[in-house]
Formats: C-alpha cells, structure tokens, sequence
C-alpha cells in the first residue's frame, strides 16, 4: 500500500512525463484506445492505478487454491497438473460412434464430449416432421436406450469420462447413462461423467430449446438435485460463456449472462430446501479464450472467478471452499476466425490457447484453422493439439501461477471487469433475476445489440481480421471439407424406431409415460426417476419429450422484430 | 411532387432445427436500419409457417438463414409452397449462413433463389441489393453474381 506521500510523487512525475511527451501522444493513432466492452485502456498503468481501485494484495489476490480465487483454484495448478484438452466426437449412427470410441480410446484418449443430431438434441424422434433433411448431421442420431447400448457397446464407462452436450433434453440422456451405468455394473456413486445441462443460454444463444422458461429450468434444477443426493461424482451443469460470445455478446456480457445464469440455477435449488453446499461444488462452467483482446479476455476470466468466489460466499454464504471454486474450461470460437488466408488461424488458435494457461483455466478447448470450411481435417486436429502441447511443454509458463498476477494493467483491468460484470448482473436482477430477463428478451436483445455493433466496426475496418478486411490478397480457392450426410442415415433411422416401437411392451410404456406426465404435472416431484422407467422400457426420447411437451408446452422467442 | 415511397417488406426466417441466429438478426437491424420492415420469424419455422406469414404480410422479399446442410430439403419445399400459394413470382427469395457449393448456388437459383450470401457477405451488399431488385420490379434477375 503506497503511502498519501509516496502517491504524491508518484503522481508529479507522471504529469511531468505527460507534458514532456505530449508531442507524442498528439501522434497516437487513434484519439482513446478501447476494450470491445467500452472499457478505456491507460497509456500507462502505474502502482498508482491499483491504489486508486482499491486494490488490497490479500484480499484482491490472495494466494492460488485460496478465496477469492483470483491466482487458481488449486495451490499446486499447473505445477502438478496440466490442463485437459478435450475432444469432440460423434457420428451419426451408434455403430460409427461406437468404432470412434475404440479407436480413440486406443490412441488414449480418456475423456470424450457427445455431439448429438438436431432431432435428439430438440426431443424429436427420426420419423417427426420436424426432423426431415436434419436426422444425423450434427452428431449422433439417439432415440432410444438401444442406441446408447450400442454407441457403448464393450467400451469401460469407468474409465473413460463423458460429456454430453446436453440441454433441452438432459434429463433422457442423464436417465439412459444411469441406466447404461447399472447395466455395465457399475454404482450411481460410480459413475463419472458430465452434462452441459445449462438450459438458459439455449433461449439466448444457441436455440436448441423445447419447453417454455420456468419448466425447462426445473428440469435443470431435477438433475442437479438429483447428482448431489446420489451422483457424486458427476458433473451436472456446465454454465456457459462461449456461446453468448459466439452469438456476438462483448466480454462484460457474457461474464454478466454466465454468472447470472449460475445464480438462477442456484436459486432454483435452494428453494427445494437443499443447503448451498450440498450442490454448488458440482457446478462448472466454460469461457471464451478469444485472441481478440489478450489481457481482456484474462482480465475477465479472473473477474468472473473472483466474483463467482465472493457472490457464493457473501450472497449465499457458502462455507465449503469447492463451492466457491470456478472450474472453468477455456474454449474459443470459430467467429473469430477467417475463412481467408487460413493459415493465420494457427497464431489465433495459439494466442487464444496461451490465454486460457495464462488465466488459470482447467481444461482448454482450441479449433482447428480449417473449421472455417467444415468437418476438421485429421491433420488439423493434430496441429491443434500440438498447439497446447508447444504452449504447455516448451514455453515455461506453468512454473509458475498466475504469472501475470500483481501486474498493474491485469490487476486494474481485472478489478474493472469485475465491477462492470457485476452491474450488469445487478440489471439482471433488477429486472427479476435471469429467468426473467431472458422471457423479457432483454439478454436476447443486448447481445443482438452486440453483435450488430461488431459487425458495424469489422465493415468500418474498425475490427481487423488480416487476410479478411486487412492485408488480403487473391487466393487459390482452399479446401473445402463439408460435411456429406449419408442420404441413407434418415431412412433407416426411422425404419429402426418404428421397428423398436413395435416390438415393446406396449403396456410398459403407456404406464411410464403415464405417470411421468403425472409426475411433471407436479413442480414438487424430481422427473428423473420417472425417465429412467420410461427410459428402461424402451421409451423413445421424442416420446419421453412429447408427453413433456404436452404438459409444459413450448417455448415462444419473444418477438425482436 | 415525388410520391411517398413505400417501404421495401422484408419477411426474414429460419427454417428448420437450427439455431444460429446471429447473422439474420444482424441482417434485420441492418435492413431496418436502411429503412424497410422488417419481420423476423424467431427460429424452428416450418415451410407452411414462413410461406403463411409471406403471404399474410404482403412481403417484397423473403430471407432464409442456414448454417446447416438443411437448405437443400427445405428451401424446394418453401418454393413449392410460395407457387401454391402464387407468390413465388412476388416474392424474391434470398439466402444466406453458408458457404454454397457451386452446384448449389445452380440447382439453388434454378429453384427460383434470387440471390445467395454466404458467410462472409457485407451487410451493404444485402441492402444494395434488396434496393436494386426492388426499383428493376418483378422478375428481376439476380444481379450480384
């Protein structure tokens, strides 16, 4: 802490430095220097700066594994464990994913993320309408318990993590890994694995939703209840910040919307009477790692980890320190990418990887430069990877934590993202908490806001991409790789449901059918023992969603336009 | 004295399970921006739900969002349902979210499409070219190849 004296001195010799260069700074090429959430940037930060923002080296920064967090979860970090990297997969059928799994999982790879198809992700079975032209294109095609048998077959679910890119529909999915886990000997207590379950962000940014607001949330709020009384080891929500970044939201948004989403979800639990620390350690969350602002972005993910820390244990008063732990996966989005001299996406893909480490992130997710143009090439993926490798084996940043810490520019800029984070949630709240700001359209209208302002500067030249609005140069036409959907993969997905829906105990599925729309007729009851039944008798997840459809409805997009 | 003109109607949709809706809303602030009406459909529209809505609203142009490989099923059925309805000659259909394949952008435009934009189209592009489709009337060809 500077003393009232030495701040006196520091300050004179600033303004002497000012009036003897101003020469030079009439020169600087633009009038303010900005951060993309309108936060100015100082020509200079000085010791000064941190005692302006108040900021008390214990309390602000603390000590790494210690509240509030800001230098890592973990008092060791990378020092004992490195990140995870993790990979996506999936294909259409459960029998090429099943071939994928073995394959990965000979190459070592212990950990994989599920991509689902539009129909399962939205509840729809092959043969509804709504999945015409959509059936297997996105990822695997799961209608049934049978699917997931086969997508599983001889694969050890104890050894191998798995996470699903889950939402509207979770809670099937949650209902058929149990059902799997029983089915491979293995406890509830056992099972490992994680859901990203974080309904919210579908209505704002993603839109793989089904259910109107409220009752999708309690859905969420079911398999988190559900985890914590007797799926321990499982990770039942995921909050996440990359797609709201993706969608075009400026970093003070999306750190606002993440945080605000973790507290309705919260907020939701505690109202069934579960206590804070029954639950909140089994949150997790992911954030964008995107080059476009360097010290920005770390700023933010140390503001979102601090005030995360400080929200749980002042607001909800949290006692267990993994309740007030962030752990945060850093991913960053193609958005930022150009589909012009691609090969420029390797230094973006590395400047955004050497973030994440930098800000102390537990997992880091990178794209490949070629995913600009479709499925990523095999090559691709391997460079990507040998990215994380060359930043985490040759550069000798994990020696020690948080190296940036202490720095007068992280520490100011972290300290002001907090504070801006921390008033949009405020008007998060105050219009109702995130529940409502999102029926509102207010979040939804922000980030529109957002994205409109991006593209406005990225025309104006105001946003550089080299190669795309700067420096470009004529081309050979690159490589495309799109994906080419079997147009067979439609037909006999649907020909193998209806088979299934023939050869059930018709009686088995209209009784658990039956008590499940009961079940959801009832804000009280937790839903998730009533999927595994509909789940075990052959019970198809558009079935499951469509008697859940007809109890909550769907969800109507509040009109923007 | 010039007669007041009338805005330009564009009708602005997603068809389909896809949920990327970053660039139309970008494209409906633009557009209204530039002074014409805009309505957005909100996502998971059918076919028989936009060309409804065309029809109703009396659109000059109708923009459909993809980022998906569904354009190539649900686009025919859209133009299929805008001649059942006698509109397909009114309505000038654009498209936009992907990077189209060259045989695409034939069978595509052969369907009726007036105009692709694909992913790294300007926004000054769309509203010039909507502008100038418009002033050339009915049956205006493509003009921004």
């Amino acid at each position: 802490m500077l003393k009232g004296e030495e701040m006196s001195e520091i300050r004179e010799k600033i303004k002497a430095w000012e009036s003897k260069h101003r020469e030079s700074f009439a020169k600087e090429s633009q009038p303010k220097f900005l951060s993309d959430s309108g936060i100015e940037l100082q020509r200079i930060y000085t010791s000064l700066d941190l005692q302006e923002h108040g900021f008390d080296d214990m309390r602000d920064l603390g000590l790494p594994g210690e509240f509030p967090f800001t230098r890592g979860i973990d008092p060791s970090m990378y020092r004992k464990d490195l990140p995870k990297f993790r990979q996506y997969s999936g294909y259409a059928t459960p029998e090429e994913t099943n071939t994928l799994f073995k394959n990965l999982i000979a190459q070592g790879q212990t950990g994989f993320s599920l991509a689902l198809d539009l129909p399962t992700q939205l509840g729809y079975d092959s043969d509804f309408p709504m999945s015409h032209g959509e059936v297997g294109k996105t990822g695997l095609i799961l209608q049934s318990m049978q699917d997931m048998e086969i997508a599983f077959s001889g694969v050890d679910i104890s050894q191998v993590f798995i996470n699903s890119v889950s939402n509207a529909q979770a809670m099937v999915i949650f209902a058929m890994l149990l059902c799997l886990a029983e089915e491979k000997g293995l406890s509830h207590q056992e099972l490992k694995g994680s859901m990203q379950n974080d309904i919210l962000k579908e209505y704002t940014t993603r839109g793989n939703y089904i259910f109107p607001v409220k009752p999708a949330v309690r859905l969420t709020a079911d398999i988190i209840e559900y985890c914590a009384k007797s799926v321990p080891q499982f990770w039942p929500v995921n909050v996440s910040g990359i797609h709201y970044t993706e969608a075009g939201a400026n970093r003070v948004h999306e750190g606002a919307y993440v945080l605000a989403t973790a507290f309705a979800y919260i907020d939701e639990i505690l109202a069934r009477g579960i206590a804070i620390d029954e639950f909140a350690g089994t949150f997790s969350f992911n954030a964008s790692q995107n080059h476009t602002d360097f010290f920005g972005e770390i700023a933010k993910i140390r503001a979102m980890r601090r005030l995360w820390a400080r929200t749980l244990r002042e607001k909800y008063k949290a006692q267990t320190p993994k309740s007030m732990m962030m752990r945060l996966a850093a991913i960053n989005g193609g958005s930022v990418m150009t589909r012009q001299q691609p090969e420029c996406n390797t230094v973006r893909n590395t400047v955004a990887g050497l973030i994440g480490f930098l800000a102390g992130a537990q997992q880091s997710s990178l794209r490949t430069i070629d995913e600009v143009f479709g499925i990523p090439s095999e090559e691709a993926q391997i460079l990507t990877t040998r990215i994380q490798q060359v930043l985490l084996f040759e550069t000798n940043i994990t020696g020690t934590i948080d190296p940036l810490g202490g720095s007068y520019y992280v520490e100011s800029l972290t300290s002001d993202y907090e504070t801006k984070i921390a008033e949009e949630i405020a008007r998060v709240e105050d219009r109702g908490g995130m529940v409502a700001a999102v029926e509102q359209g207010y979040v939804q209208r922000e980030i529109m806001k957002d994205a409109y302002e991006t593209q406005r500067k990225f025309e104006a030249g105001e946003i550089v991409r080299v190669g795309a609005n700067k420096f470009v140069m004529e081309e050979k036409p690159h490589m495309r790789n799109p994906y080419k959907a079997d147009p067979q993969v439609e037909e006999k997905a649907i020909s193998k449901v209806k088979k299934l829906r023939a050869s059930r105990d018709q009686s088995a599925v209209a009784q658990s059918l039956d008590a499940l729309k009961k079940a959801s007729r009832d804000p009280k009851k937790n839903l998730v023992p009533f999927v595994i039944t509909c789940v075990k008798n052959s019970v198809t997840m558009g079935e499951i969603c469509s008697t859940l459809r007809e109890v909550f409805g769907v969800y109507r997009e509040p009109r923007l336009f | 004295m010039k007669a007041a003109q009338k805005k330009i109607r564009v009708l602005l949709a997603k068809v389909g399970l896809d949920g990327h809706d970053r660039g139309i809303k970008i494209v409906a602030l633009g557009l209204r921006d530039a002074g014409m009406e805009v309505i957005y459909t909100g996502l998971h529209q059918t076919p028989s739900q936009v060309v409804r809505i065309a029809l109703q609203e009396d659109v000059d142009v109708l923009g459909l969002s993809f980022s998906s490989g569904a354009h190539m099923t649900l686009v025919p059925e859209i133009m299929k349902l805008l001649e059942e309805a006698k509109i397909r000659d009114s309505v000038q259909v654009i498209l936009g979210g992907f990077l189209p394949e060259e045989e695409e952008i034939a069978y595509l435009k052969n369907l009726g499409v007036k105009e692709i934009f694909g992913i790294d189209s300007r926004l000054p592009d769309v509203v010039t070219y909507i502008q100038g489709a418009m002033k050339g009337g009915e049956g205006m060809k493509g003009v921004i190849g």
